[in-house]
């Protein structure tokens, strides 16, 4: 039945976008809570806090933007792309006396 | 069919579908998938959550109402002439020769002097060897230790609390905490992109059509959720953030590690820590000055004095306060007065004023969101407050379900393929169970109190199976029953229990509202008079189902009629 070839991968791009959501945007979430628990320049105890009210602002902005009319390959992107240099951030910030 | 027209046929559907899927259409489209497809999965979970937290802004209320052999306790207590205790000084010494008595070797003593009046229990808690936090009580006149109270309560109860534990972990432990958090993870969500989806969201605010089947559920929808969005955002953020650093650890052991260690370092750049022990013994000084200096400093009555490494020179003494209710009324935050000191040199090491934070401005927010969630402030005028928004979330999971399936009743939907009509009924059961279910539970489980039998060992365990019985029984029931029916029969059921509750009581504790009234004990009476407004809203939505029963008959059969002269195209595609 030809009609049935259609919904696989409308299926599999709707589960693309689910995962990049979920996954993708609690990663870029978790890099924001790192990055700014390392660059604010409050004591770090506070600045952990601030980083993790924070993110879930982003995650939940991220999931948004994931059901949005862009490309789920554009979405992973745009998604895994800033968390890795916000992490990067989060990482080298204190490694050089930031 | 030949193979360019089959081509020709996908290309009109792929056509028809834009617009209907995921990230597809215009913005405002693809938002309009998201808000259907992730309130629908998550409402039947968010409605319970919602009614639940509900409940457990008046969770005192309930408690008060489910525990009636402490009635005639309370008002024997106030009535009775109070009996001459000692003071906080003595109360204090006493306390700490308990301590020292019996538990030496306890890292820390938290001795509990008083009331704010500087009357009621003394009593003293420790960590025992296996690390559980007990406490015992002493006699406020004599400082003799009253025997424990061991005996079963008659009537073993989680009572109020209930609904605070399940509204937030379910009854399961992390593993429930976490369904929340994702849960109102995906309210935030479709709270976003519900606002972006509705185009004229001021206008809609003024409107409301009745009695226009889908576009009068559309319009209660957006009105309940519209009127109080700020409540909404509010309430899933901060009920989000409040076990922020569970679902968001990343941060924290990114900077600290995972141990034991790493966690105390935590808190003690937050609270300055505790100190270490130095090994050299000294006695615990008379605690009297420490609790004056400390109560002069935060200027609170002195609820809990703290001993840390009791016995040790390094020792340190915290002084902490009794919030009183005026100032709670004005405050957010609702952490109470601290003031610590040096056991050995009296140097005052602490401060934190009440409402401040252990920590800088983020540790206020924490605080300030905690109390903003939990309604701590602002007294019973923000409790009823809480109640009424926390009803309207309730309603918008609750109208957003149904107007799913009001959208697709009588049509012949191919989203789930030939599955679509299965996951149709799979919808219309879990709506009545989740929203009538779930309220036959909640009333039952108040029920329950009053039928489950006295002195059982682990009554409270009981009473909690009756609450998840009754809402399987009811899912069992709309699954098996015809949608319409399943709503009837169980709004009717609820309508009887909650009208009911006033009548049960008197038939099992002989109390009854006109005896609340008149001794003013406006908890329990209060909890009556919601329990009866409840039922007589579920008569309401039962006179409702019985009218739309008698005229959606006609509309489905007229319906029926019109789409078998003009087949759909769906229905004509290959």
């Amino acid at each position: 039945m030809p009609s049935s070839s259609i919904p696989a991968p409308a299926g599999l791009l709707v589960l693309s976008r689910l995962a990049a959501a979920v996954f993708g945007g609690y990663a870029l979430a978790a890099a924001t809570a790192v990055c700014l628990a390392a660059v604010l320049p409050s004591a770090r105890a506070d600045a952990v806090l601030a980083g993790m009210q924070f993110s879930f602002v982003v995650h939940t902005l991220a999931v948004v933007w994931a059901f949005s009319p862009v490309r789920p390959a554009r979405v992973w992107l745009g998604l895994l792309g800033p968390a890795v240099v916000l992490a990067l951030v989060g990482w080298l910030w204190p490694r050089v006396g930031g | 069919m030949s193979n360019s027209q089959t081509k020709a046929a996908h290309k009109a559907l792929r056509r028809k579908a834009a617009g209907n899927g995921a990230g597809e259409g215009g913005f405002r489209q693809a938002q309009a998938w998201l808000h259907t497809w992730c309130g629908l999965w998550f409402s039947w979970l968010l409605f319970a959550v919602f009614l639940t937290g509900t409940l457990a802004v008046f969770d005192e209320p309930i408690s008060h109402w489910m525990t009636p052999e402490h009635h005639a306790e309370e008002a024997a207590a106030a009535a009775a002439p109070k009996a001459a205790t000692a003071g906080r000084a003595q109360r204090l010494a006493w306390g700490m020769a308990y301590m020292a008595e019996h538990h030496p070797q306890a890292q820390m003593w938290e001795l509990w002097p008083s009331d704010a009046q500087g009357g009621g229990e003394l009593k003293v808690y420790w960590f025992d060897a296996k690390g559980q936090y007990v406490a015992a009580a002493l006699n406020p006149a004599t400082g003799e230790a009253l025997a424990a109270d061991t005996a079963t309560p008659v009537r073993g109860t989680l009572a109020g609390h209930h609904f605070v534990d399940f509204h937030y972990e379910l009854h399961a432990g992390q593993v429930g905490l976490w369904i929340v958090g994702i849960a109102a993870l995906a309210m935030l969500v479709a709270l976003v992109s519900g606002v972006i989806t509705h185009k004229r969201i001021f206008k809609d605010f003024f409107t409301f059509r009745p009695k226009k089947g889908q576009r009068s559920w559309l319009d209660a929808h957006n009105a309940v959720a519209v009127l109080t969005l700020p409540f909404q955002l509010m309430i899933a953020y901060t009920g989000i953030v409040i076990s922020g650093l569970t679902f968001m650890p990343v941060a924290k052991l990114a900077h600290d590690g995972s141990d034991k260690a790493a966690q105390q370092q935590f808190m003690a750049e937050l609270n300055g820590g505790k100190p270490a022990r130095s090994g050299t013994a000294m006695p615990v000084p008379a605690l009297e000055s420490f609790a004056a200096r400390g109560q002069a400093l935060m200027g609170q009555p002195v609820r809990a004095v703290v001993i840390d490494h009791p016995g040790d020179a390094a020792a340190r003494i915290g002084v902490y306060g009794w919030n009183g209710e005026a100032e709670s009324l004005h405050r957010l935050s609702p952490t109470t007065g601290m003031a610590s000191f040096s056991a050995a040199t009296g140097e005052l090491l602490q401060v934190r004023l009440p409402g401040a934070a252990d920590g800088g401005t983020a540790a206020l927010a924490q605080s300030a969101m905690g109390g903003l969630h939990m309604a701590s402030f602002g007294g019973w005028a923000v409790k009823w407050l809480y109640f009424l928004c926390g009803l309207a979330g309730t309603a918008m999971m609750g109208t957003g379900a149904i107007l799913f399936m009001v959208k697709r009743r009588g049509k012949h939907g191919t989203e789930f393929g030939g599955a679509t009509a299965h996951v149709y009924r799979l919808v219309e059961g879990l709506n009545v169970a989740a929203i009538a279910g779930l309220g036959i539970a909640c009333i039952g489980y108040l029920w329950a109190n009053r039928l489950v039998p006295l002195g059982l060992t682990q009554r409270a365990d009981w009473e909690l199976r009756v609450f998840f019985g009754l809402w399987l029984l009811a899912l069992v029931h709309a699954l098996l029953r015809r949608p319409g029916a399943a709503w009837r029969e169980q709004m009717g059921l609820l309508a009887a229990l909650c009208l009911l509750l006033p009548v049960l009581n008197f038939a099992t504790t002989g109390d009854w509202p006109l005896a609340q009234w008149l001794r003013g004990d406006w908890e329990s009476a209060g909890v009556e008079a919601v329990s009866v407004a409840f039922g007589v809203a579920a008569v309401a939505a039962l006179r409702f189902l019985r009218r739309r029963e008698r005229h959606g008959v006609a509309h489905t059969t007229k319906k029926a009629v019109r789409s078998t002269a003009t087949p759909t195209t769906a229905e004509a595609s290959p």
